[in-house]
């Protein structure tokens, strides 16, 4: 049986002339929390949205949990994206109905714990929030969701430490044996506490596929050994 | 479905609801003053009074179909590609919604002309309702086909201008003005289109239903179109 999560064999998509993936191949499997590590533009958000069907790729294979990626396939992956999204009227407490409403797989007692967790006012306007608050709102409705995989691109963006903490806490609580939670990233001293594997992508390149104990091993820390890799000086 | 069709109807009510508030606030304050007046309070009231009179009009015809094109762009793209619903369905529901719209604006312009023809000490709503209620079978008939041959026509524009403006944007995802360019060619085509059908059914009894399937099979048409288009071939960018 194929426990592959996440399958993508020679994957290559352009846009024009630039090359954002290159032949990418990746098997991701359940029970982990994955970081999708690299600088800005080495392909990551391009990588999610190519496993959400929002872009195509050009050439290879996209599987999600061992289906063709199609519009189908969505239901299987609760996403975040690294830009709003809502409706600008919508309130906590809309929003929560209205994922309520459209997601049949919304858990809503994880909402609750999420909400008292992160401390979210569920009155309150979205668009008039905070950016920590408003990525706070996203998380608790993306992890709400009782799906195989999770895609977090960008979660923590420019958060201050406290949220930060609070977020990366509830990520680990979410992360299950049944489910692959891949976050992309380049904040690698923040998430490196909670990171089962890793993945490099450097210019669209899948450069290291491993696990963080596997470097860890070797005496580095993962901020070390990403620097090695992503340092041009 | 039909709770993705809710929760964009309360959006966008919403997000409209200053400017209905001030038709509202237009529409009464024209009602309530005199008719003749060279005060510059009253002038400025006449004039807003004569462009969202003129704005509901020109609305009523290109709303449903802007909104439809604007719907593919980057943010509502990003939230409905989340979704657990199909392209065909939320293409379906958009279409829905553009009538709807479509709908609101032509009741708003029925509003604004019978507020001005009030000026006049016609009532225009009564007028209409008792002419409908008193017209024979025949002509209530043809009321109906009226309504259905404006219905068609405005879903054939509709989803004329979504194919063209999808079908543009999934070869040149990062281009620009493609809605005026979709408007440009889908005026065109529908222009080529009614022309080349009056021909044809103005000799016709049954010309105006003719013209209405027609519409509706080329509605039809380019719902399949853009349906292909956005499983296959659009990408919308950041």
């Amino acid at each position: 049986m194929n426990t592959n999560y996440i399958e993508l064999v020679n994957v290559t998509k352009q846009y024009g002339h630039f090359t954002a993936l290159n032949n990418v191949n990746l098997a991701l499997q359940p029970g982990k929390i994955i970081g999708l590590l690299g600088p800005n533009g080495s392909g990551k958000t391009t990588l999610l949205k190519t496993l959400m069907r929002i872009i195509r790729q050009q050439y290879g294979v996209v599987k999600i949990c061992g289906y063709d990626a199609c519009y189908e396939t969505r239901k299987f992956i609760s996403f975040m994206p690294d830009r709003a999204f809502l409706y600008k009227s919508m309130t906590v407490m809309n929003a929560i109905k209205y994922y309520q409403e459209l997601f049949q797989d919304f858990d809503m007692n994880r909402a609750n714990y999420l909400l008292q967790t992160l401390g979210i006012d569920i009155y309150a306007n979205i668009d008039k929030m905070s950016k920590g608050n408003k990525e706070k709102v996203v998380l608790m409705l993306t992890l709400s969701r009782n799906v195989p995989v999770y895609l977090l691109d960008e979660p923590l963006g420019s958060l201050d430490p406290v949220i930060k903490h609070e977020m990366l806490t509830v990520i680990k609580q979410c992360s299950h044996p049944n489910n692959l939670i891949l976050i992309s990233t380049h904040l690698i001293k923040d998430t490196e506490e909670i990171l089962d594997d890793v993945v490099f992508l450097k210019q669209g390149r899948v450069v290291l596929n491993t696990s963080k104990a596997n470097i860890e091993q070797n005496g580095k820390t993962l901020e070390q050994y990403y620097l090695e890799v992503f340092s041009h000086v | 479905m039909f709770k993705y069709i809710k929760w964009e109807l309360i959006n966008e009510i919403k997000s409209k609801k200053v400017l209905f508030g001030i038709v509202a606030l237009v529409y009464l304050l024209v009602l309530i003053l005199p008719n003749s007046s060279d005060n510059l309070l009253v002038n400025s009231i006449v004039l807003a009074f004569i462009i969202i009179f003129f704005a509901t009009l020109a609305l009523t015809f290109v709303y449903g179909a802007n909104r439809t094109m604007n719907s593919y762009k980057n943010q509502t793209f990003l939230l409905e590609s989340m979704l657990p619903l199909s392209p065909s369905k939320i293409l379906f529901a958009k279409y829905i919604l553009a009538i709807l719209f479509d709908f609101v604006f032509c009741i708003i312009f029925i509003l604004g002309l019978a507020v001005l023809l009030s000026k006049e000490n016609i009532n225009l709503i009564e007028t209409l309702l008792q002419y409908f209620l008193q017209s024979d079978a025949s002509t209530k008939t043809i009321i109906f086909r009226i309504f259905f041959l404006i219905i068609t026509t405005t879903i054939a524009f509709t989803s004329l201008l979504t194919l063209l403006y999808i079908g543009i944007k999934s070869f040149f995802p990062n281009g620009k003005g493609l809605k005026i360019v979709s408007y440009i060619a889908g005026f065109f085509v529908l222009d080529i289109i009614s022309s080349a059908l009056f021909r044809v059914v103005n000799s016709s009894a049954n010309g105006d239903l003719i013209y209405s399937i027609v519409m509706l099979i080329l509605a039809v048409i380019c719902y399949v179109g853009s349906v292909w288009f956005i499983e296959n071939k659009l990408e919308v960018y950041n």
